[in-house]
């Protein structure tokens, strides 16, 4: 299986997730040039974090411009998997593939630190491979992670068991101290109506490694290529 | 075809929390100026564009803000009148 | 040297003129001697700038010059934009720290930004790839409201920058001392190690 990572002017997260699909799971990985028209074959598209464009007049919102967008937007609109982390979550509201948007965190700083993260529904092409209620600990680093959506959106979204993950506290509450950024109902991501593209904020692939302070991520990775493999 | 100048004010959305607003707000009332009652901070964007007349420079500039410089999930817009550049 | 002639409208070359460009009267003297005239207006606020402890490190190099500088892991010493050290299995790690005290004291967040920037910089151009970030910071009493200026502004400045780029700063140490109310001497320390392509430079 063949995964794209794309790389923005300001993308900084693209090494680690090449590294994680490369030396981790053991597949085979390429970097897909902002510019191109080129998705290189791939199967699986991945949106890195970092700051593409610097996030000049709102984070994500000129990356989803980019040449490369239109075939990552034709891919996730023929059903390909789409994985899109952190600036990645923000690009690919700004492009429509998700609904809602990521707002500068409540409190205003960035933040950069360990979550925990409930799964909310393990029937994905994402989290096949983990249980519902599962807590997983990844790292998130962002300073516009508040998930804001109208009501009527988050109601639809938590009724078709799209809200994959939400934020939660070591005991497996959601409350105000888990959540790290003021997203609505500590929602920490989600997947589209098809359930090909998945955005969320922490970063499972930083999450490969005990030596980094948790493999928790191994397995999302994992679960994609369970759910093509079927 | 003339060119004109127009300026857009993009807010965060009507009922949004705006903690940004919020600081500054706070911010405002420990300097002395306690009568503030709310803030809200938000963008300030000119764009000089060519067009055939103030209107049509006005539609195009709606469009801008619908398709790029304003996020209709979070923010508000409003246009000031086209003038002349 | 050719006969170059002040510009119609500079300001004469006064003892004042000089002290306020921060030059010593040794140093204008020195100036002197090698034009072999007297120095323009321009060329004096060229070489107040060149001759400034930011640019040229006058006052650090003396101590700077005390410390070794060989060794047989050295790969490359003074002279380029990093140094770099081998670590040994074909691996070598460069280094580079640098200071960015007058930046910082003018514009505290764009000084404190632009040095990480630059000393990035420094590791990049030597081939490698940057893993980490180190700081050592040195401000007055923070009963000072310009002190505390400076102190917000320059951790914003390294945080944004350092945020921004991806990489994590690691460690760092900061002292308070009112003997550094004037200035502010802040160094960076970028360290990174080629693990990548492995292509240390020893082969």
């Amino acid at each position: 299986m063949k995964f794209g990572i794309v790389t923005f002017p300001g993308s900084n997260c693209d090494y680690d997730a090449f590294q994680a699909i490369t030396e981790i799971i053991g597949e085979e990985a390429t970097y897909l040039w902002h510019k191109d028209h080129d998705l290189k074959g791939s199967d699986v598209i991945i949106l890195p974090g970092g700051f593409s464009y610097g996030d000049y007049l709102r984070a994500g919102a000129i990356a989803r411009f980019s040449p490369i967008m239109q075939d990552v937007v034709a891919h996730a609109k023929a059903g390909g998997p789409v994985l899109a982390i952190c600036n990645g979550f923000q690009i690919a509201c700004e492009a429509g593939l998700l609904p809602g948007a990521l707002m500068r965190n409540s409190h205003l700083q960035f933040v950069s630190a360990e979550v925990r993260i409930r799964v909310e529904n393990d029937d994905t092409m994402f989290t096949n491979l983990y249980d519902r209620g599962e807590i997983l600990r990844m790292p998130v680093a962002h300073g516009d992670g508040r998930y804001v959506a109208s009501p009527d959106v988050l109601d639809q979204l938590e009724a078709e068991g799209r809200v994959v993950f939400k934020y939660v506290d070591a005991a497996g509450d959601i409350g105000a101290d888990a959540n790290p950024n003021g997203s609505e109902r500590n929602i920490a991501g989600i997947i589209s109506e098809a359930g090909n593209v998945l955005g969320l904020m922490p970063h499972p692939e930083r999450a490969c490694s005990p030596l980094l302070g948790s493999n928790d991520g191994v397995r999302l990775l994992e679960s994609i290529l369970a759910r093509v493999a079927a | 075809m003339a060119k004109f100048r127009i300026a857009v004010h993009i807010t965060p959305r009507k009922g949004l929390l705006d903690p940004q607003g919020n600081a500054v707000r706070d911010a405002l009332r420990t300097l002395g100026f306690k009568a503030v009652k709310d803030v809200h901070v938000g963008r300030y964007i000119i764009v000089e564009t060519d067009a055939y007349d103030a209107l049509t420079a006005e539609d195009t500039v709606t469009d801008m803000c619908a398709k790029l410089l304003a996020n209709p999930v979070t923010e508000d817009f409003e246009i000031e009148s086209a003038v002349p550049a | 040297m050719s006969d170059v002639k002040p510009r119609a409208g500079d300001p004469a070359i006064t003892p004042a003129l000089i002290g306020e460009h921060g030059l010593t009267k040794q140093e204008y003297e020195r100036l002197v001697a090698m034009l072999g005239r007297a120095p323009t207006f321009t060329e004096l606020g060229i070489v107040s700038a060149l001759w400034s402890e930011h640019c040229s490190y006058k006052h650090s190099r003396p101590i700077l010059k005390t410390l070794p500088t060989t060794a047989p892991y050295v790969l490359q010493g003074p002279g380029e934009n990093a140094g770099v050290i081998s670590i040994g299995d074909g691996l070598a790690v460069a280094f580079k720290i640098e200071s960015h005290n007058h930046p910082s004291a003018v514009e505290p967040y764009q000084g404190a930004a632009t040095g990480v920037g630059g000393i990035l910089r420094d590791v990049f151009t030597m081939g490698a790839r940057p893993i980490a970030m180190l700081n050592s910071l040195r401000f007055g009493s923070l009963d000072d409201s310009r002190v505390r200026y400076l102190f917000s502004g320059v951790v914003k400045g390294i945080g944004d920058y350092g945020n921004c780029v991806g990489i994590p700063t690691v460690a760092g140490e900061i002292v308070f001392d009112p003997s550094y109310e004037k200035k502010l001497p802040k160094a960076r320390m970028y360290v990174d190690a080629d693990w990548r392509s492995r292509r240390a430079l020893l082969s």
